[in-house]
């Protein structure tokens, strides 16, 4: 089978933003939604370090949907909005079918990558912005990383790999040993984020 | 599994793509098919029916960051939709970054500029009070006024101003062009000017065979991998020169030691091997005594210093000039050779050196002595590398260490990693923010000749960014078509000066109109109050062209509304890939805007300078970059459509980087590196002229303290703290200010200080702060972050005025500028901070 | 019925004011909710961060009242023994109403109420969600049932039998709600302070601690009204029975709070928020007002109706401090706290940083949320009041 998902190699991870960014702007994401953020184990602060000065460490941590294996969020969905794609391992939303009840968010360990359409999808710009494949926001439903889906159907990467000024975004097939996100993780170590919630992440941190 | 065909049917991930698009292309039309993959047929409607095709055009995103990125600008039905990374002819420069890819955002803004707006009648400047105008009445308006200023106050009266908000071949012609035409003042920018000051004072201009000039010289970042070390100093590679993270990343990958010499700890810094917290301001004396120590060691490399420096020169005492042989009575010999800029023939008269005991020209000594003194018919004449070794030995270890309050051991640490060569040294535009900001750059490619760490691979001292000079060159006709402008060229930091006393070099100046483009000096310049208090109250009328209501636009009587970058065509003639980067036109200029060219085109026609004007900017471009020289290093305009990039300096990223004083050649009057300088000269001329004792110090590497961030000074009493600022992460400059989704990560003026500095004021996490001191005051958010010194603030810049709830960061800095760099201070300030009362002072 | 209704006591009045007054706010509540859909839930407090508020927990408290009336009306009749004399009917109504309101509750919450009818198209039965609509849903169809099989007892249309096979029936649908519900909280691994195997026990002492305090109010309201007669004996009764079910909830509590503390790891940090962090209010408030409760209910002397009627005012806001401490707790303690991009879509207080919106409590009800949640609570008991009013709710002669 295909297992799709993400290597990061968050130890060289800058916090720039442009995986969010390029996110935001593929996806036309609404004002105030992030699917991807880029969060800072450090200080009590984004962008600041723990410790005191001058004895400092920060590490930054790019965060989206997880694509769980065994995903938290698939279970509790009442009406299947929320499923897990078998042919390629991607955790999908259907944004119809979602009634607004919030269990996925609830139920997802990877605090805030599920957000909610609070209100009507708002632009800023007042135009669609980035892919035009992309499926239409809708009030009142549940989001997140589709792993740009509409592009993978296309044969492209998720909008998000490229873009990494740091180069350390990798995107491709676990199931495929010669990939080269298999072969990142055979040779680097790596860590999933919260591994003890037992969900099986197909994004792996490199350390 | 994968690869392998399914008895059931499954899909393999190569008939799950196949089957997808399938699906996709049919439910585009019959909405809604039962396939096995019926994933993108699921009801979700997409956004616009995807019938009309999608066309890419190459952008050239051109803030001046360093970057002048190559984009993919994506259009569906005349609309940008994205951008996204567009691939260079070396794939190692491959990049974009997160304000690249929020064009589609800063196009659109719902803030842009739309159409060309008059100061409402009655109102003061700044009050925001704007009517709208037609192209006609603007541009008719400001032809009379320029006649008029003009006619009462002479032509020099009216200058234009800029910087670097759109640096591209075109626009910089035609505004060029018309300046000379009207002989109108120029005010040139003064900003991150001290490395450039201290790399062309000590090791030249370098322009290379393929007419790129650098400024900002190093080896190429593709080079840092052949490093035993990266050291660098006070670069925020991280934030400010994004695309080159990755290459120092790989670097460090494959073995080479991170050093970062930084008071904050950068985003680099917690990448760094080591991280050096130094106090602001003192990189130069950390130079020093690195120097010490290389010569306490006996590490320099004496046959580098004797063959490419001027260590060997002889200085005399009593002119401070080198002994050359028309001293001895040898009249210069002619060479044959003329030089390109003065057209006259060159002389040789060799500086003498000490060769044995005996006083011999160089030409005549093959390893001259670099130590010794020498008496040359009574006049004590020294070899530089002494009077060098002199002001190296001013300061001892423990005393720098002091200053810097970087331990001794920590220097010396530092002090084996620098002499452990090749060091790849990256010198960022921190520690140059400073009044003594020259000597830093000085001082440290110093260093590096000391040791011979210059022109190898891994071996190098800067950055590397440059500038194509095909247009200038070949369009020096074409910019002046009437001989150069007779009006002033004033340093932008210095206006103020000029302004207030009339006079600029012995001249009556009566600067009385000002336009300005590419530019925000209300926002991204020292000083906002010499701005609106002093130079723009002096002037009759004022003009800016910008695609958004900035301060300075805010400031003005005319505004005009710009075409953005991808609304024309353009050649971006710098960067650092060191490159002409050719930017097609991807839409039309939104709302009622019109790209520059054209604007000065118009306004041109109603100064009856029409004739002048009649080539639209691609045949401009055509000429420009047309010609044999420019042919010959391939950037003709056929080349630049066609390549997209073309570099402008020799050697190829990937497989042979660009190595900066290659051979021991420098670009300076000795064609040696010159820590002494026989004659040192101001980067451009001002007010100021240098007193003789300030001439003398200025010929070698020296420390001299910052005017207001030092210890000793009176005024740190009543302010203690040191106001540094960081290039933004969300904008650059003060461009993308409004972009609507960058504010939602960074959405509004925030200051960093250390929770210790903090809480001894009062002053809680996330509260509202105002920063004063006797020039003025900002209100912003503070924001705790133990990654800032103790001591300082660290403020992002380029909010607009407006978008503080009170002040504005460049109300706190000074014009005050050195006789030598004249460049803006940005971080020599001084002020304090206290909890904000809530009031707009 | 019209002739009972005719010959209602002389609270008629009263209750038609009630009635009155619980069909405006409901009707207030209703215009609230549409406004709610209209202008968005942006106009709630909920946020990504805190994505469940007020609704919910007033959810888990109804259908924590809405079991208490059912089991105390049927345990007697499913165990053949004495009952708690003539409140039975009166207690099943009251689940009713409850149970209303619970569904009410989820109801409102929902983003997409009109894509309800996708619960039964596109079940996914794997869903402890879907487990409690079919179960929440049973239960009012049984409540009903049961309620009616009881008119029908007393007009000697049903058998004992019948009846009684029907009270157990209702008594397992009763317990599995509470557990059910407990689930859709208790199988969430990404919650530690929800993610433990007492979590259904627990719902269903608590819903026979509120249960059994409404029963016993309303049994006195009642009485007081003139609505029914009881002897003080059933009362002393009921009051026992709330009295060792709040010794019962407490013992689980303390349970719980052992379990989470005594490692001394991840969930000490729930004991420390419901403790002196955040919600410390509720937790002490749960804990005083049980313990005061207890007291009532336990000693003799202090078992007059007025303290009785407190001690049930006592052990309801006792399961609603709960009730409270459960969901908000739920989010007080994020799994990830690393600070990120913070937006007005992030978390209720989003304008400082995370640490800050986690200060005090995460979240805290937006004006609308009270608005809506005071309709659906109108709206509940104005199905009790109905029911008073046009249903044969009063004890049969001789019960």
């Amino acid at each position: 089978m295909t297992r799709y998902g993400f290597v990061i190699d968050s130890k060289s991870c800058i916090s720039c933003h442009s995986c969010a960014v390029a996110c935001k702007v593929e996806n036309n994401l609404p004002d105030t939604i992030w699917w991807n953020r880029i969060l800072t184990d450090g200080g009590p602060n984004m962008d600041t370090p723990a410790g005191t000065y001058p004895n400092l460490t920060i590490r930054n941590i790019p965060m989206a949907c997880q694509h769980c294996d065994n995903p938290a969020c698939v279970k509790v969905c009442p009406v299947g909005a929320t499923y897990k794609d078998p042919e390629t391992g991607v955790v999908r939303q259907d944004y119809d079918k979602c009634i607004g009840c919030r269990m996925c968010m609830s139920a997802c360990p990877y605090t805030g990558v599920r957000s909610f359409n609070w209100e009507e999808p708002q632009y800023a710009i007042g135009q669609p912005m980035g892919s035009l494949d992309i499926p239409q926001h809708q009030k009142q439903v549940v989001e997140k990383c589709t792993m740009c889906w509409h592009r993978l159907a296309q044969g492209e990467k998720p909008a998000c790999i490229d873009p990494c000024p740091a180069r350390i975004r990798f995107w491709g097939d676990f199931d495929d040993p010669s990939s080269e996100v298999s072969q990142l993780i055979r040779e680097r170590e790596y860590q999933h984020l919260l591994p003890e919630q037992g969900t099986k992440p197909s994004v792996y941190y490199l350390v | 599994m994968s690869g392998t065909a399914s008895p059931q049917g499954g899909l393999t991930r190569r008939s799950f793509l196949k089957t997808t698009a399938a699906t996709a292309g049919v439910a585009a039309v019959a909405g809604g098919v039962v396939a096995p993959m019926t994933a993108l047929a699921e009801g979700t409607a997409p956004v616009t029916s995807a019938s009309g095709e999608e066309q890419v055009f190459r952008g050239v995103c051109r803030p001046n960051c360093f970057g002048f990125c190559h984009l993919n600008v994506h259009v569906h039905d005349g609309k940008v939709m994205k951008t996204t990374r567009a691939p260079y002819n070396e794939s190692c420069y491959d990049r974009i970054c997160q304000r690249g890819l929020s064009h589609v955002q800063r196009i659109y803004d719902p803030k842009r500029l739309q159409y060309p707006m008059r100061r409402a009648e009655g109102t003061e400047r700044g009050a925001g009070q704007w009517e709208r105008v037609t192209w006609d009445e603007a541009l008719t308006e400001i032809a009379g006024k320029i006649k008029e200023i003009q006619g009462k106050y002479g032509e020099s009266a009216v200058a234009f101003l800029t910087a670097s908000g759109n640096q591209a071949a075109g626009i910089t012609s035609a505004y060029s062009r018309i300046i000379a035409l009207l002989n109108a003042s120029n005010i040139g920018p003064c900003l991150d000017m001290g490395s450039y000051y201290g790399m062309y004072a000590v090791a030249g201009n370098y322009v290379s065979p393929l007419m790129g000039m650098m400024m900002w010289n190093g080896n190429e970042p593709t080079d840092a991998k052949n490093a035993k070390s990266i050291v660098v100093w006070g670069a925020n590679i991280t934030d400010a020169q994004i695309q080159n993270w990755h290459l120092i990343k790989e670097a460090k990958a494959a073995g080479v030691k991170l050093v970062v010499i930084d008071p904050i700890f950068t985003q680099i810094a917690s990448q760094a091997d080591k991280w050096i917290p130094i106090r602001p301001a003192t990189d130069t004396l950390l130079k020093l005594a690195l120097m010490r120590l290389v010569i306490e060691r006996e590490a320099h490399d004496v046959s580098y210093l004797q063959q490419h420096t001027v260590a060997p020169y002889l200085v005399r005492s009593d002119t401070g000039k080198f002994l050359r042989r028309s001293d001895t009575g040898v009249a210069p010999t002619p060479t044959g050779q003329t030089d390109a800029t003065t057209g006259q023939e060159i002389m040789l008269d060799p500086v003498m050196v000490l060769s044995g005991g005996a006083i011999v020209p160089e030409t005549d000594a093959s390893a001259p002595e670099i130590e010794g003194t020498a008496d040359f018919e009574g006049v004590e004449c020294r070899t530089a590398f002494d009077l060098l070794k002199d002001n190296i030995m001013e300061y001892t270890v423990e005393q720098v260490s002091e200053l810097t309050e970087i331990p001794v051991a920590e220097i010396e640490e530092l002090a084996d990693i620098v002499i452990d060569g090749p060091v790849y040294h990256y010198e960022g535009y921190g520690p140059q923010a400073y009044n003594n900001g020259g000597q830093t750059t000085v001082a440290g490619l110093t260093l590096c000749a000391l040791l011979g760490n210059l022109g190898k691979p891994g071996a190098s001292y800067g950055a590397f960014w440059g500038i194509g000079l095909i247009t200038n060159i070949a369009a020096a006709q074409y910019t002046a078509p009437k001989g150069p402008s007779t009006g002033f060229n004033i340093a932008s930091v210095d206006l103020k000066n000029v302004v207030e006393q009339k006079k600029f070099q012995g001249k009556d100046a009566d600067i009385k109109m000002l336009w300005m483009y590419s530019a925000n000096p209300l926002n991204t310049h020292t000083d906002t109050h010499a701005w609106t208090d002093v130079i723009i109250p002096a002037m009759d009328y004022v003009v800016t062209a910008d695609s958004a209501l900035t301060d300075t636009a805010m400031y003005s009587d005319m505004v005009l509304p710009v075409a953005q970058w991808f609304e024309l065509e353009e050649v971006a003639n710098a960067g650092q890939c060191s490159s002409y980067n050719y930017n097609e036109k991807a839409i039309e200029p939104l709302y009622e805007s019109k790209p520059d060219p054209e604007i000065v085109a118009e306004l041109a026609e109603k100064l009856g300078l029409g004739e002048f004007f009649t080539q639209s900017t691609s045949e401009v471009l055509d000429s420009l970059f047309s010609g044999p020289i420019a042919t010959a290093v391939g950037a003709s305009m056929d080349n630049l459509r066609d390549k997209k990039q073309v570099r402008f300096i020799p050697g190829d990223a990937e497989k042979k980087p660009y190595i900066a004083y290659e051979n021991g050649a420098f670009a300076t009057p000795t064609g040696r590196f010159e820590f002494y300088r026989e004659t040192p000269a101001p980067r451009t001329p001002t007010t100021k002229t240098p007193t003789p004792e300030q001439v003398a110090a200025e010929r070698l590497p020296h420390f001299e303290p910052p005017l207001e961030a030092w210890p000793e000074n009176p005024l740190y009493d009543k302010y203690p703290l040191v106001l540094m600022s960081e290039r933004p992460r969300y904008r650059v400059h003060s461009q993308w200010f409004s972009t609507p989704l960058l504010r939602e990560i960074d959405p509004e003026p925030i200051v960093k200080i250390n929770p210790a500095d903090a809480k001894a004021r009062g002053i809680e996490d996330q509260s509202y702060v105002e920063a004063y001191n006797d020039r003025g005051t900002a209100v912003a958010k503070a924001i705790y972050s133990e990654a800032i010194r103790p001591g300082t603030l660290v403020y992002p810049k380029g909010w607009q005025l407006s978008q503080h709830k009170g002040g504005g960061w460049s109300n706190l800095s000074s014009t005050e500028f050195d006789v030598w760099i004249v460049n803006n201070n940005f971080m020599d300030v001084l002020c304090e901070i206290r909890p904000w009362d809530g009031k707009d002072n | 019925m019209t002739e009972r209704t005719a010959s209602a006591p002389k609270g008629g009045k009263g209750l038609t004011i009630g009635i009155g007054v619980c069909a405006v706010l409901a009707v207030i509540g209703v215009a609230l909710w549409v406004v709610q859909l209209t202008g968005g839930m942006v106009q709630t407090a909920m946020r990504n961060l805190d994505s469940w508020g007020l609704y919910i927990t007033m959810f888990m408290f109804f259908v924590g009242l809405s079991a208490g009336g059912l089991i105390i009306s049927s345990v007697p009749k499913a165990f053949g023994i004495k009952g708690f004399g003539g409140v039975s009917k009166v207690a099943v109504m009251s689940s009713i109403a409850a149970t209303v309101a619970a569904i009410g509750f989820v109801v409102v919450d929902l983003g997409q109420p009109l894509r309800v009818w996708e619960l039964f198209a596109y079940s996914n039965l794997g869903s402890p969600l879907m487990w409690d609509i079919i179960v929440l849903a049973t239960y009012l169809v049984l409540s009903c049932a049961y309620l009616w099989a009881q008119v029908q007892a007393e007009r000697g249309k049903v058998s004992a039998t019948a009846l009684r096979v029907i009270s157990v029936v209702a008594l397992v649908c009763a317990i599995l709600v509470h557990s059910v519900t407990a689930w859709i909280f208790g199988l969430q691994q990404s919650h530690e302070m929800w993610h433990t195997a007492l979590l259904a026990p627990w719902f269903v002492s608590s819903a026979l601690v509120c249960g059994t305090g409404l029963v016993l109010l309303v049994a006195i309201g009642l009485r007081r009204a003139g609505y029914l007669a009881l002897e003080q004996a059933y009362l002393v009764k009921l009051a026992k029975l709330l009295g060792a079910f709040l010794v019962v909830d407490l013992y689980f509590f303390g349970c719980d709070l052992l379990t989470e503390a005594f490692p001394a790891a991840g969930g000490l940090a729930v004991v420390d928020m419901l403790v002196s962090g955040p919600l410390a209010p509720f937790f002490w408030g749960e804990v005083v007002l049980s313990v005061a409760a207890a007291v009532v209910c336990f000693v003799p002397s202090l078992r007059t109706s007025p303290l009785l009627a407190l001690a049930g005012v006592a052990a309801i806001l006792a399961i609603l401090c709960k009730r409270v401490q459960l969901l908000v707790g739920g989010f007080q303690i994020p799994n990830i706290e690393w600070p990120a991009v913070m937006t007005p879509s992030t978390v209720t207080n989003w304008q400082g940083n995370l640490e800050q919106a986690y200060a005090g409590m995460v979240y805290w009800p937006a004006p609308i949320e009270w608005g809506v949640a005071l309709g659906v609570v109108a709206l509940a008991v104005l199905i009790f009041l109905l029911g008073l009013k046009f249903l044969p709710l009063k004890p049969a002669d001789g019960e």
